[in-house]
């Protein structure tokens, strides 16, 4: 026999339910319409399989939607920055923001950027690369400190291969020299890879990357991480010492995320950002990750915001210090 | 000999139903893909990358590689047929394979180049299946100063690219080595010559540009002066005769092995190895006058080069981790999200996976010999299709190829820019061919330089530090003054010569 | 050996072996010195000339050397130079010698090369506004009747299929991003 009172109460649940999905749940994305993801990465970087990882996992969550992933690449991501901006505030349109490179190309005059932090509403952060300093494996730096000490001994001598010109890894390099008052000697090279072969070559003494670069060659046994620059031991490599334990606290990395431009409708941002936070805790996806040799960091809207806020007043600094 | 086992064992992983179809998908979709001017292999991986994440690993990296090697093929197609180069390698075939064409032997090109590149990729294969580990030490003894010599090196086979003028060679070459200077400087970070345009802070993409100087240029001179459309019978011939072999034999030899030592350093491209390979059959060739009006050795070399650097230069993926070129990176970003790190582990951690790929690479360039040897007719027939409907259809490729590398309508301004240019400078008879040497020369040369000399802080001697750099700067001297020995013994054998061969 | 070679020498080699890359299409006459035929050439070097000396003086702004090797500076400056050197012998050799005309097209390919080059123009400004699909369609019919296609239903089936065919094979089949075409004007096929 049904009991009214039972009844009543499971109705009331499921209207209740169902109300409250309509809350927490924005209408966003309508089924069909197109959902862009710029990301500033060539096909194939790290930034472009990020957005794709991304995008997948979205369509994923969101059934009958359509998440498209746009590759700008130029300018060192600039031009995909740019476009974000520039999008419609509808909130179909977001990207890849990737820190601290960021912060670094409104604060270069000389790159005249159109955009600035105020041009975005960050949504979420995904993913965590610290930063890392490799040498090969018959080096003879054991530590941070061998190779500090040596480029105090010799000033401006010891190689230290990076990307480009006030690139994330020469910003690391110089922040490493302004804290422990040393000069390096950093050669540019056009990407990662080359710089990779310098090294194993033996044409560059050190190189400065990220641990998701080095991953492959240390577990060939090619290289050996002298430091990690985070706040504790990354995952992949759980022997190799923080950069703050060998006494030069620098903490930096690639932080990869994603934002709106400015001017979105904040539910929106809010709805992009629980999602992330859905798939970084979906075990499946945390196997994806890790194999983009990543390691998953969520932030959301507001963690996310501060935090490139605090990369903006970091990255301002050391560039204030460069002599040129 | 575990080795071996494990390579026979992939041939049978590799033969499956399944895997013969990924790579047969692959050779047709690269085919196609590369046919599309401006669409070039890397262009044709990224469209195609979102497919093969719904596939498992091998089948995926099957697939996409028989992509990478494909497209190069059918960049050759449309550069032949139409004089409109299928991709940015495909320029240096570009003279000879063009000329063939009118003269009605199209199909003997394209089944020369289709062979040539057989050999040279599987060659270049085995090479990685037997020689790797040593192959990639070589690899690794180029530091600066070594690429920098080889650079100096492959610009000096500028001699070779000359064309009916030097003066005009050398200042359109020149022009190249500013337009490659464009973009940010590479030590720095300041932007050089961009005139305030921020997409030109990258530097000059070479898509648009070559798209716009070769193929814009055509269709601009085709307006005026059109080529006439062969009717049947002056197709002479689809497949090559005895003659056209023993005269390419050398050709693909010596692009092989161009094109393998090429492959193997990082840094290297394609479109290098192919414009290197022209110089060196031209300037090995008994007559090379008859480069730029079909010598088929101008279209044998440069092909059997670039498919053997395509292959090639997954030797360095597979044993160091480093991709050798652009499109070898999208194969590195596929290995990679399919969970395997590519490097010298990889052959011990997952040898059921990575000999099917090996093995499958010989399997896929054999098919694609197979397959395309019997489309040759087919081809060939596009030449008879009327003017008034290739010319838009082609400017309809150039312009989504143009669009599709940056999703950028600036390029598009930067080939319409250059093809104006191209169509000017042709009509006054400037030689394109080293603008598009320097342009992808020039940079590669002025970053070695700098590095090197970064390393030595300013100490000049290291570009000169081993036996390899001297070598290679030693041959370049050689390379560049080899006109004046041939000039000195065509005098000298001059009247002789020509009793002898009238 | 290369030095001790003098300009002359370095021409007749060249022009020794017999024009091997010449593009037979590209002009056989020679200027007559009058005109624009005659005129383009040296225009052209000119231009190129300047434009050397511009490159120039720009690197001349630029760092030219560091104590760690060139600067930025130095390899555009050379090569400016260069070009505004092989530029001046290029002008000199001019005046002694035949140089190539530039026949100006007569009024029917004028108008396709014209046409054609403002169909591009079309494409690049109209493409992210109106979508690819109704650009290249715009696109393919002027440049199909400017060559000279006069046959309407293979002109249409050829615009149609390059447009509206190409826009959804890589967009749905392939999955590559091409501008949509602007509100809901191509949604019923998911355009």
């Amino acid at each position: 026999m049904i009991n009214l009172k039972c009844l009543t109460i499971a109705t009331a649940v499921a209207l209740a339910g169902f109300a409250g999905n309509a809350f927490a749940q924005t209408a966003w994305p309508e089924p069909g319409k197109v959902v862009t993801v710029y990301n500033g990465g060539s096909p194939g970087s790290g930034q472009d399989l990020t957005a794709r990882l991304v995008a997948e996992a979205l369509q994923k969550i969101h059934p009958g939607s359509n998440f498209q992933v746009v590759a700008k690449p130029g300018a060192g991501t600039q031009l995909a920055y740019q476009t974000i901006a520039d999008s419609p505030k509808d909130g179909y349109s977001f990207g890849i923001m990737s820190l601290p490179t960021f912060a670094t190309l409104y604060l270069d005059p000389s790159r005249q950027a159109g955009f600035n932090r105020d041009s975005f509403a960050p949504a979420a952060n995904f993913i965590f690369d610290p930063g890392a300093i490799a040498v090969p494996a018959e080096s003879p730096y054991k530590t941070l400190k061998d190779l500090l000490d040596a480029a105090k001994a010799k000033p401006g001598e010891v190689t230290v291969a990076v990307v480009g010109p006030k690139s994330r890894e020469h910003l690391d390099v110089t922040a490493m020299e302004q804290a422990a008052g040393v000069k390096f000697n950093p050669i540019f090279h056009n990407d990662s890879g080359t710089g990779l072969n310098n090294l194993l070559g033996g044409n560059v003494e050190a190189q400065q990357g990220s641990v998701g670069d080095f991953l492959a060659q240390i577990a060939a046994g090619r290289i050996r991480l002298l430091a990690v620059f985070a706040k504790a031991p990354s995952a992949f490599a759980p022997d190799v010492p923080t950069a703050e334990a060998s006494g030069v606290p620098v903490f930096s990395g690639v932080t990869r995320g994603f934002t709106f431009p400015a001017g979105v409708d904040p539910a929106i941002v809010k709805q992009l950002s629980d999602d992330i936070g859905a798939i970084v805790n979906s075990p499946e996806q945390q196997e994806n990750i890790k194999n983009l040799g990543f390691e998953a960091n969520y932030m959301d809207m507001e963690q996310f915001t501060a935090y490139a806020k605090s990369e903006e007043d970091r990255i301002k600094d050391i560039l204030s210090k460069i002599p040129n | 000999m575990e080795l071996f086992g494990d390579f026979i064992a992939g041939f049978g992983i590799a033969l499956t139903p399944e895997h013969l179809f990924y790579a047969l998908v692959g050779c047709l979709i690269g085919t196609l893909v590369g046919v599309l001017p401006g669409i070039g292999s890397a262009g044709g991986m990224v469209i195609l990358l979102p497919l093969t994440f719904q596939m498992e690993p091998t089948g995926a990296i099957i697939m996409l590689a028989a992509i990478f090697y494909g497209s190069y093929y059918g960049g050759t197609i449309t550069t032949i047929l139409m004089n409109v180069p299928g991709e940015v390698a495909s320029v240096a075939t570009m003279q000879d394979g063009h000329a063939m064409a009118r003269q009605g032997r199209a199909g003997v090109a394209l089944s020369i180049a289709a062979i040539g590149s057989f050999i040279g990729g599987t060659l270049a294969t085995l090479a990685l299946v037997l020689m790797a580990p040593a192959l990639s030490e070589m690899a690794l003894a180029f530091g600066p100063p070594e690429f920098f010599a080889l650079m100096v090196l492959g610009l000096a086979t500028l001699a070779f690219l000359a064309g009916s003028s030097m003066p005009r060679a050398l200042a359109m070459a020149v022009f190249g080595l500013i337009l490659g200077s464009i973009g940010t400087d590479p030590t720095m970070g300041s932007p050089r010559l961009t005139m305030g345009f921020v997409p030109l802070l990258g530097g000059l993409d070479f898509v648009p540009v070559v798209m716009g100087l070769f193929g814009l240029s055509e269709v601009l001179i085709n307006a005026e002066n059109p080529t006439p459309v062969l009717t049947k019978k002056d197709i002479k011939g689809l497949y090559p005769s005895v003659r056209d072999f023993r005269q390419s034999a050398g050709s693909i030899v010596r692009g092989t092995g161009l094109g393998i030592l090429l492959g193997l350093i990082p840094g290297t491209s394609q479109a290098l190895a192919s414009f290197v390979s022209y110089g060196v059959e031209k300037a090995v060739a008994k007559r090379p006058e008859e480069f730029g009006n079909g010598a088929i050795q101008g279209v044998a070399g440069p092909e059997t080069a670039n498919n053997a650097h395509a292959n090639a230069a997954l030797i360095p993926l597979f044993t160091l981790g480093i991709p050798g070129s652009p499109s070898v990176a999208i194969l590195l970003g596929a290995f990679i999200i399919n969970g395997l790190a590519p490097g010298p582990l990889l052959f011990e951690q997952h040898p059921e996976i990575v000999w099917p790929i090996i093995c499958s690479m010989i399997v896929g360039n054999l098919m694609l010999l197979i397959l395309n040897v019997p489309l040759i007719g087919m081809w060939v027939k596009i030449l008879q299709v009327p003017t008034s409907i290739l010319s838009p259809v082609i400017v309809l490729f150039i312009c989504l190829g143009t669009y599709l590398v940056n999703n950028s309508v600036f390029d598009v301004w930067v080939m319409i820019l250059f093809g104006l240019l191209g169509y000017t400078l042709r009509k006054l008879d400037f030689p394109l061919s080293p603008i598009a040497l320097t342009l992808i020369v020039g940079p590669l040369m002025e970053n070695a330089v700098r590095q090197a000399l970064s390393i030595s802080r300013g100490d000049v001697s290291i570009l000169f530090r081993s036996w390899l750099a001297c070598g290679l700067l030693a041959m370049a001297v050689f390379v560049l003054t080899l006109p004046l020995w041939r000039l000195r013994a065509i005098q000298t054998r001059g009247a002789l010569g020509r009793d002898v061969e009238d | 050996m290369v030095a001790g070679l003098s300009r002359g020498t370095l021409e007749s080699l060249a022009l020794n072996v017999p024009n091997p890359s010449k593009d037979p299409r590209s002009s056989t006459n020679t200027a007559a010195d009058d005109g624009v035929p005659g005129h383009a050439y040296r225009v052209l070097v000119l231009a190129f000339l300047v434009g050397g000396l511009l490159v120039c003086r720009t690197a001349i702004g630029l760092t030219y050397y560091t104590q760690m090797g060139p600067g930025p500076g130095f390899f555009p400056f050379w090569a400016g130079a260069l070009l505004s050197l092989f530029c001046l012998m290029l002008l000199i050799q001019s005046f002694r010698a035949q140089i190539p005309a530039f026949d100006i097209p007569e009024k029917g390919p004028m108008l396709k090369i014209v046409v054609t080059i403002a169909a591009i123009a079309g494409f690049g400004l109209f493409i992210e506004r109106l979508g690819f699909v109704l650009t290249m369609f715009g696109v393919l019919l002027a440049l199909l009747y400017v060559h000279g296609c006069r046959m309407l239903p293979t002109g249409l089936v050829v615009a149609l299929t390059g447009s509206l065919g190409v826009g959804f094979a890589f967009s749905r089949w392939l999955g590559v991003f091409l501008p949509p075409a602007p509100g809901a004007v191509l949604q019923f096929i998911g355009l």
